[in-house]
């Protein structure tokens, strides 16, 4: 097979005998997979500045089987996201819910659209924990895992903002009861409507969604814990 | 060709060495073993010696044979310079081309979460317990310039920060004797916005 000029990013690389690295790339037609890219960590190599994350490209590679044949890679002809200083530890943990949450050869050209997305904005402003969270409701919501923030889980009623929930993973909220004691996450329902309206403009609902997402995710991910965690300072 | 047990565990071993194949392997041992003999001898009492010795520095963790290596152990270098590198190859680098008179803090990688290298696996506490002892005035963040290089950099300096201490980073630019036609984008983009007002 032959591909050529994929859009594509770069999630993760690792060295390959002497020159070589194998790349784990997310395109937008073909999802995530692996390919071999040959030479370019040789010293004379000019793919080095190109093969970096975060950025943009154009791939194309050709082969069967599980590990293609980088053949080229170029700079898409659009300007790049500037990620740094506190924005790169943002762009790992993404990186990492990819590769943690999405099977290679899954084919998710929305969740592509919105990786490109998050990029650009992670250059741009600020407020990074908004919009890392609004990734992590999007993305959820692409891989069939979305959240209810609407109604009560139980009784069906719309959430209240002057009420506390607990959110069931893969079931949703349910209103507490004020007799309820437990060592859960309460959650008010006015965290939930924000998150719902994506409009985190307070600190406690920050923290509280933060708190939420945090246990959600690990749930999806599983025991192993995600490293990129350790890089936020 | 068939090769007797013993040559064919040396090719086999040679073979660990990074840009030597097969061929280039067969041919260093047929060379050590007609011509070299003494040569092969040295070689391996040099390694040997080498694999056994060498650990490394309790202080900046380059390669040293000593508890403490002989750039910390030195009385006359700046003691208030700490210069972070990735690799025992970059001090070496730094120490030949430029006049760089401080220490060195050596983290053997980079910031890599997919691989299972964080903080911990850098020795960053022992960075940041030396941080705390006091006595640096700056810490030179002397990674690679790839988004690893640069975002072990940032949380390196966030914890020079928290404990007030000056961290400065290595400038980008063109190198030496290049043309600004054929420099990749992003390196002409970083030399661009660290431009420097030209004085006498």
């Amino acid at each position: 097979m032959r591909v050529q000029d994929q859009p594509a990013y770069i999630l993760h690389q690792r060295p390959f005998r002497d020159t070589s690295q194998i790349i784990e790339l997310f395109s937008r037609d073909y999802g995530r997979l692996s390919v071999i890219s040959r030479g370019s960590r040789s010293a004379k190599s000019k793919l080095k500045s190109t093969l970096q994350l975060f950025q943009p490209l154009h791939v194309s590679w050709s082969g069967k089987g599980e590990l293609p044949l980088l053949t080229r890679a170029e700079p898409a002809e659009y300007k790049p996201p500037v990620i740094k200083s506190r924005a790169l530890p943002c762009g790992f943990y993404i990186n990492e819910l990819i590769v943690r949450l999405l099977h290679q050869h899954d084919i998710h050209e929305e969740l592509f659209d919105l990786y490109h997305n998050v990029m650009y904005a992670f250059g741009n402003n600020d407020e990074l924990e908004v919009t890392l969270r609004l990734f992590e409701k999007e993305l959820l919501q692409l891989l069939g895992f979305g959240l209810n923030l609407v109604s009560d889980a139980d009784s069906g009623e719309l959430i209240d903002e002057q009420s506390d929930y607990i959110y069931y993973i893969e079931h949703g909220p349910v209103r507490v009861t004020s007799l309820v004691k437990t060592d859960q996450l309460i959650i008010s329902g006015k965290s939930l409507l924000a998150y719902e309206k994506s409009v985190l403009d307070s600190g406690s609902v920050r923290r509280e969604i933060k708190q939420l997402m945090r246990n959600i995710i690990n749930y999806y991910i599983g025991s192993k814990p995600l490293r990129s965690r350790e890089l936020f300072r | 060709m068939s090769l007797s047990p013993l040559l064919g565990q040396l090719i086999e071993a040679l073979r660990c060495l990074p840009g030597v194949g097969p061929k280039s392997a067969q041919r260093m041992a047929f060379h050590l073993l007609e011509r070299d003999r003494d040569g092969a001898l040295k070689l391996s009492r040099a390694l040997d010696e080498a694999v056994e010795k060498i650990g490394q520095c309790k202080k900046c963790r380059t390669l040293s044979e000593t508890e403490v290596c002989y750039i910390c152990n030195n009385p006359l270098r700046d003691q208030g310079l700490v210069c972070v590198v990735e690799t025992p190859s970059d001090v070496l680098a730094i120490e030949q081309a430029t006049g760089f008179k401080g220490l060195y803090f050596v983290l053997m990688g980079h910031l890599s979460p997919l691989d299972g290298i964080g903080p911990a696996e850098l020795g960053l506490d022992k960075l940041e317990q030396r941080l705390q002892q006091g006595g640096i005035q700056e810490l030179i963040l002397a990674t690679n310039p790839t988004v690893e290089g640069e975002t072990t950099a940032h949380y390196i300096s966030q914890m020079a920060q928290e404990n007030g201490i000056r961290a400065s980073r290595l400038a980008h630019g063109i190198p030496l004797g290049g043309e600004l036609e054929y420099i990749d984008g992003g390196t002409l983009a970083h030399a661009f916005s660290g431009r420097l007002t030209v004085s006498d």
